[in-house]
């Protein structure tokens, strides 16, 4: 099953691709690597430290070590801080044992920070990085994933989880819940594409929707069925207008290709929320696909399965961990 | 009966023997890179657990194996400069310089310490007890080290400079806390660098430098010998 009709955009073996977004966009990612792609990493870690402990501590998870973006307001969020336009008031968060967690990316840092001065080195070395991916970046792919956020009632500043669940203590009085609208998302959306139009006027956009459904929902009254259904078609509503009404920004469906009813739910895995090895390559194939800037491009086939593997193994394979962040909730 | 003291180990080691000349019940091995066996060093990896088989349980084994990393990863300027924080230093790390999150380093020494495989086999190989040895603090003499040491793992010194002391005093401070929790899960005892080596500012005391960059002298050694002695003499 092949849903892309048009796709306008190539990327060549040189074409610096930057990803960011929600736990989808790391299978992106990942595949981006395996192909031989030139997949950017503009905050890769020293190169002292092993790849192994890089990738354990998420730099190269995405382009910038951010984490998951899962909403527009985020991102649009996360340029303001890189740009020095919006300094959020949220104070570093202590753990219990007194480690130190980034309110905007909690999870980033495998036993967190030492102290809130490292934390904060760390994160103006990160907001530079992002400045600078979004500066060279040829093409920047994001995917959008949740329209659910909670927010500081004092400023306003969207945190990718609820305060409380990885850090932090959630506090009624100082953070509340909010469910982005159509407007919303493409207001925020319009505002990144700008900023990327004014700083890098060459540059690409690419948005995907993540098939992830949500995993809980803070919204009142809401199953958790029909809040995914609502976001999932804000977002995609959204990144429809937004591809319409710019010619630099694309829409590719990893989101019909992974939900369409014609693979008949088997791009899901056992949990019913993750994505198979399957449908990610389905996905990645078909965007290497229409990408590839000539035919017999692709610098190297996306890896399937080795042939020497357990059943086991196999069957492990066929639901690719990633990391989501909504996991947490799951620990309480 | 006579209590042995068995040091068996890298390049420090030669410090201990140079100090343990005159004692009957005190032998200090160097033990040659098991990937060059004739590169420097006394004995073989399989000479040293046979060495290691014929002591006894009344005996001590000292090993000082592990415990170079930190010069390995930053004796020499890299092209990246770096500095970090560390935990319970006030000292504000040079944020000019990139800033590796201290946890991060902290895996990378773990998992690099945790490669041995020399000191399983010498503990298998005994019933005597085994303790590990810290390996001798940083000097804090970067022109001394730029003047005993021209070339360090590919690396022209002259070309790429000394990292600063501090940070290598830093390296240093977190490669034996690395050693040390190793070895306290694998149930060995630790034997810290003495305190009166150490400079208040954390760094090998001048007087007990080796003739290189990076070793400690026979005084060293000799700390180390009493460090041990004081051991036995606790066992008796």
């Amino acid at each position: 099953m092949d849903p892309v009709s048009r796709f306008a955009l190539k990327i060549g073996p040189q074409t610096r691709v930057a990803t960011a977004g929600s736990c989808f966009a790391q299978h992106i990612a990942r595949h981006l690597k395996a192909s031989g792609f030139n997949y950017y990493v503009a905050e890769a870690g020293h190169p002292l430290i092993s790849e192994e402990i890089r990738t354990a501590h998420n730099y190269g998870t995405f382009s910038g070590r951010y984490g998951n973006i899962y909403t527009a307001r985020q991102l649009k969020q996360l340029i303001e801080r890189a740009e020095g336009q919006f300094s959020p008031v949220e104070v570093p968060w202590i753990d219990a044992d007194g480690t130190v967690r980034d309110p905007f990316r909690p999870a980033v840092q495998p036993g967190n920070f030492a102290s809130a001065a490292e934390m904060e080195a760390d994160r103006r070395m990160h907001l530079k990085a992002v400045k600078r991916m979004f500066e060279t970046l040829d093409v920047f792919v994001f995917t959008l994933g949740l329209t659910e956020c909670w927010r500081s009632r004092e400023d306003g500043a969207v945190f990718p989880l609820c305060p409380g669940v990885e850090g932090g203590t959630f506090d009624p009085d100082r953070y509340e819940f909010y469910n982005q609208t159509v407007g919303d998302v493409i207001a925020d959306m319009e505002s990144v594409i700008a900023y990327i139009a004014r700083i890098n006027p060459q540059a690409q956009i690419v948005l995907t929707v993540s098939p992830v459904p949500l995993m809980a929902t803070a919204a009142a009254d809401e199953h958790v069925l029909t809040a995914t259904t609502y976001s999932k078609s804000v977002l995609r509503v959204a990144a429809q207008e937004l591809t319409n009404g710019h010619r630099n920004v694309h829409y590719f469906p990893s989101f019909e290709i992974i939900t369409g009813a014609y693979n008949r739910g088997r791009y899901y895995a056992e949990d019913l929320r993750n994505v198979t090895e399957e449908g990610v390559s389905h996905v990645m194939r078909l965007f290497l696909k229409h990408a590839a800037s000539l035919e017999g491009e692709i610098p190297r086939q996306v890896e399937t399965a080795e042939p020497n593997r357990s059943a086991f193994e196999l069957a492990a394979a066929r639901f690719v961990e990633v990391e989501c962040d909504e996991a947490a909730l799951d620990r309480g | 009966m006579e209590r042995k003291i068995l040091v068996l180990g890298s390049s420090h080691t030669a410090a201990i023997a140079k100090a343990a000349t005159d004692l009957d019940d005190f032998r200090a091995a160097w033990v040659k890179n098991p990937k060059r066996d004739d590169g420097p060093g006394d004995i073989t990896v399989p000479q040293a657990i046979e060495n290691a088989a014929a002591t006894g349980p009344s005996d001590i084994i000292a090993i000082t194996w592990m415990g170079t990393y930190h010069n390995i990863f930053g004796l020499i300027q890299h092209e990246q400069p770096f500095d970090f924080f560390e935990p319970g230093n006030r000292v504000e790390p040079d944020l000019t310089r990139e800033i590796v999150p201290y946890s991060t380093l902290h895996q990378q020494f773990a998992a690099t310490v945790s490669t041995d495989t020399f000191t399983r086999k010498i503990t298998q190989a005994t019933t005597a007890k085994v303790v590990v040895l810290a390996t001798p603090p940083v000097k804090g003499d970067n022109d001394f080290i730029r003047s005993k040491l021209k070339n360090y793992r590919g690396h022209n010194v002259e070309e790429s400079g000394v990292t600063p002391a501090a940070i290598r005093a830093k390296l240093w401070r977190l490669e034996m806390l690395c050693l040390a929790a190793h070895c306290a899960k694998s149930r060995l005892e630790f034997i810290p660098a003495p305190k009166e080596a150490i400079t208040i500012d954390g760094f090998l005391r001048a007087d007990l430098y080796g003739g290189d960059a990076t070793h400690a002298n026979a005084d060293y050694g000799a700390m180390v010998i009493n460090q041990l002695c004081q051991l036995r003499d606790q066992r008796t």
